[in-house]
């Protein structure tokens, strides 16, 4: 007679087997469970790709630029000495507008060699970009203020001025293009570039094909976008820190700038961007403020669905303590039961993972599909392994404490309900001579159970409560902090705790500055998402149309900025700022100027309580 | 030599307020090779006695001593290997493993210990026991005797030194019973093996070398055969 030996895997798929039924329901808690750690993992890493991405669309992947770099700065220098990683340069060969009275609506119109595209950081959006002579594709905010629908395939015609080398020569052209591609709007445009008009911003947002010829007489204009190394990066952040943090994230860039300025010339001064590198890090510094938070909440989650887990094999080891017991008469050690039915919980979760880990992808994916905008989720195999393996290991681990209280059980187990015995030791049953068999088998079960379903019941309250805890940390952190989007009239407004797709001013040193009866004044006006502190003031507007409102505040907000960056004389600064608020509430405050003004005021009311939780 | 003994053994139940003395102070000695009945009115203590000796349930004070060694000074660990290498068991009620086909609850033990099967001795327990065809079958489709016989399998399969059987003719008819106690004659004395049977059957406690009685978890008598 020849038999197949028995193994421990035997013993476990033989368990899995005889007991399928059994084993659907626990496989369903299972997967939810899994499901629900694995999809919140997944939810996190979204959130994360979302800014990440979302600040990289809006600002580029770049941190500085040089526009019109002289000869002297040697940039391929700077990459064999270290501190720079990446560079590119955009040619500007034109600028393009619709309206003669509004030629500060236009935009300059250019070409990306391959570093400055990755550098750039361009999104089409629908179409594709330009690959032949006379095709064109336009960021869909500078298409609006071009007064063209941002559709692709039509043709278009632009006033262009053609670039000298410096500016723009004053003789403009028009010219026919043939819209190719709609692009995702860069922030620079919507208000514009760090104090410069339009015209001379350094960041296109009409782009057409290397092939496109240059207009007679002209010389391109340069713009080169550039990375520093981690290393350089690093290095000006230790200089921040030995400073000291009071200005925020601006003496990072003051820093770095100055750091790379300097390194490829040591002389002259040269025009530098500020507010770019200060957006994109400024996100970066709210993702990882945020990033904590959400992990906070990821953990809290992920404990709630252990304790699924838990329940789950709690459930069903309970009801093979008889099996475990004449396990253990035979000569089973703990070890082994543990092993034996380790391995079982070990085959579902190998079953549950892939699935559970699917279906939470696909449904993270989707929900970020269907909110759209500012949820982007990139798939990321590093993420999917780590979802992967932490699930699992979150099972196992949560399949260990049931697993340890099963070794437990009592060889006697196999032979006498002795759990019922031993619970039973020191309470008395009341014996009774006539009785109504179903009412009293109900309440003998209840007393001899009770402890066992409160504990079940326990774990169940338990996880539910962990879970509403953890939705409602949800809630006020993760999306009330920017990813509440509003439509506000024309304007669609995020509201947030941090600068996200945002243009932002901060502006540390106004202590005198803005009072809190100002913050309030600013606070109630309709645009105005969330305001706080004394000392600084986040704000966030995103516009699908650029009207003559938006830019009365973008031009107040140039000023501000200006002096900021360029003014190295504090007492100078503080006053021209003063003024500059003053100005600046001129503009706002002065009712009865402007009728889109008016009518957003008188909206005000209930949209600020919209705004303010 | 005395493979196992104990020693003022005792073995208390808590049940509501009434204290039953299962065990009240037994001891007994038995020696390798031996084959011992234990006898004596339903609810005396022989089960209790059969599972304290064999370490299924520790006792409320006094020893069992095996081969010399205390098993009060054993951990869990050292318990079960003991227990599935030298003790085999048979209970009152067939215990098998039912997830488990009848060939696979007989060998268990020895995959638990991780070691060979020596199939010329299991397939000669097998054949003597009769229950060669249905050995690929689970339990829930075998009858109270062939689990039973299935369960003795299972007890000698790792050859111990002691065998535990607790009432194991309970469901096997007269002519089986007496086949399978003459098997276990045969096998004890082949191989060694220690028996200790607890029965209500007169026929079978004739034929052990040695009667215990039990009263009141007291040993009222302790008989030799041709003493
Ligand atoms: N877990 C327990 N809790 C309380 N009392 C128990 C427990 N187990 C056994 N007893 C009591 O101990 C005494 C001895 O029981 P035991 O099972 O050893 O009897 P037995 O001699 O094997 O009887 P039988 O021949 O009917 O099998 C009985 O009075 C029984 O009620
Ligand atoms: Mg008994």
């Amino acid at each position: 007679m020849k038999h197949k030996n028995l193994t421990v895997n035997k013993l476990a798929f033989g368990n899995l087997k005889a007991r399928r039924k059994q084993y659907t329901l626990m496989i369903i808690g299972i997967l939810l469970a899994m499901i629900f750690s694995s999809g919140t993992l997944f939810f996190v890493s979204c959130f994360q790709s979302s800014r990440e991405e979302q600040a990289r669309r809006e600002s580029g992947n770049f941190w500085g630029y040089f526009y019109q770099p002289k000869d002297y700065i040697d940039i391929e220098q700077g990459k064999k000495d270290g501190f720079i990683e990446q560079y590119g340069y955009g040619h500007i060969i034109g600028y393009g507008y619709t309206d003669e009275e509004k030629q500060e609506k236009g935009t300059p119109i250019a070409w990306l060699d391959d570093d400055a595209k990755q550098l750039y950081y361009v999104t089409v959006l629908e179409g594709r970009y330009p690959e032949n002579e006379d095709e064109i594709a336009l960021e869909a905010d500078a298409a609006i203020r071009l007064g063209i629908e941002p559709k692709a395939g039509k043709e278009i015609t632009l006033s262009v001025l053609t670039a000298d080398g410096e500016a723009y020569l004053p003789q403009a052209n028009e010219k026919t293009y043939k819209l190719v591609g709609i692009l995702e709007d860069k922030r620079a445009h919507i208000q514009n570039f760090n104090g410069m008009g339009p015209e001379n911003a350094p960041m296109a947002a009409a782009f057409v094909s290397e092939k496109e010829p240059l207009g007679a007489g002209g010389k391109e204009n340069i713009a080169l976008y550039y990375n520093p190394t981690k290393e350089a990066i690093d290095e000006s952040i230790k200089k921040t820190d030995e400073f000291g943090n009071t200005y925020s994230v601006s003496p990072l860039n003051e820093y770095f700038l100055s750091d790379v300025h300097e390194k490829l010339n040591p002389k002259e001064t040269v025009s530098r961007s500020m507010t770019h590198v200060a957006e994109w890090y400024g996100s970066t510094i709210a993702i990882f403020d945020n990033v904590s938070v959400v992990a906070v909440l990821a953990i809290v989650l992920m404990l709630a669905s252990c304790m699924g887990i838990i329940n789950a094999f709690t459930t069903n080891l309970q009801e093979r303590r008889r099996q475990i017991g004449l396990l253990r008469a035979v000569g089973t050690t703990k070890r082994q039961i543990i092993n034996i039915f380790g391995r079982e919980a070990f085959i579902i979760t190998l079953i549950c993972a892939p699935i559970s880990v699917a279906i939470s992808y696909f449904g993270v994916w989707l929900f970020a599909k269907l909110m759209g905008g500012s949820f982007i989720f990139l798939p990321d195999p590093f993420v999917l392994i780590v979802t992967t393996v932490v699930s699992v290991a979150c099972v196992m681990l949560s399949a260990l404490i049931p697993l340890i209280f099963a070794a437990r059980v009592s060889p006697m187990q196999a032979i006498r309900n002795i759990d019922l015995s031993r619970k039973m030791k020191h309470k008395k049953i009341k014996q009774e001579k006539v009785f109504n068999a179903p009412k009293l088998l109900a309440k003998r079960s209840i007393k001899f159970y009770k402890a066992k379903q409160i504990g079940v019941s326990i774990i169940l309250a338990l996880t539910i409560l962990l879970t509403c805890f953890g939705f409602s940390v949800l809630e006020t952190e993760f999306l009330n902090s920017g990813w509440a989007v509003y439509n506000v009239g024309d304007y669609k407004v995020t509201r947030g705790t941090f600068p996200m797709s945002s243009n932002f001013v901060n502006m540390p040193n106004l202590t005198g500055g803005i009072s809190s009866s100002e913050i309030n004044e600013f606070a109630a006006f309709p645009l105005f998402g969330s305001m706080y502190g004394s000392k600084s003031y986040i704000s966030f507007i995103e516009t699908e149309e650029y009207s003559d409102y938006m830019e009365l505040i973008s031009l107040s907000w140039q000023g501000i900025r200006y002096n900021i960056n360029h003014d190295d004389s504090l007492s100078g600064l503080l006053s021209e700022e003063k003024k500059d608020i003053q100005t600046l509430k001129k503009y706002w405050f002065a009712e009865g100027e402007n009728e889109q003004y008016n009518a957003l005021k008188s909206a005000a009311k209930t949209e600020n309580e919209l705004f303010r939780s | 030599m005395n493979i196992i003994e104990c020693v003022d053994l005792r073995k208390e139940y808590l049940s509501g307020e009434n204290i039953v003395n299962a065990v009240d102070g037994i001891t007994v000695a038995f020696e390798q090779g031996e084959f011992c009945a234990i006898t004596g009115p339903s609810g005396s203590g022989k089960s209790t006695l059969l599972h304290v000796l064999s370490s299924l349930e520790n006792p409320t004070s006094g020893d069992v001593i095996y081969n010399g060694k205390k098993l009060s000074g054993y951990n869990d660990n050292q318990l079960s290997v003991l227990r599935r290498r030298r003790f085999g068991f048979v209970f009152q009620a067939y215990n098998l493993v039912q997830e488990l086909t009848g060939y696979e609850n007989i060998v268990l033990p020895v995959m638990l210990d991780k070691k060979k099967v020596d199939e010329a001795y299991i397939n000669k327990v097998i054949d003597v026991l009769g229950i060669g065809d249905r050995l690929e079958h689970l339990p829930s489709a075998l009858s109270g005797g062939q689990q039973q016989r299935i369960a003795i399998a299972r007890a000698l399969a790792n050859k111990p030194s002691i065998l535990f059987a607790d009432e194991h003719t309970g469901n096997l008819d007269g002519k089986s019973g007496r086949e399978v106690l003459s098997l276990l004659k045969y096998v004890s004395k082949e191989f060694g093996i220690t028996l200790i049977l607890v029965t209500h059957d007169l026929n079978v406690a004739e034929q052990a070398e040695r009667i215990i009685s039990i009263e009141d978890g007291k040993i009222v008598r302790d008989t030799k055969a041709g003493v």
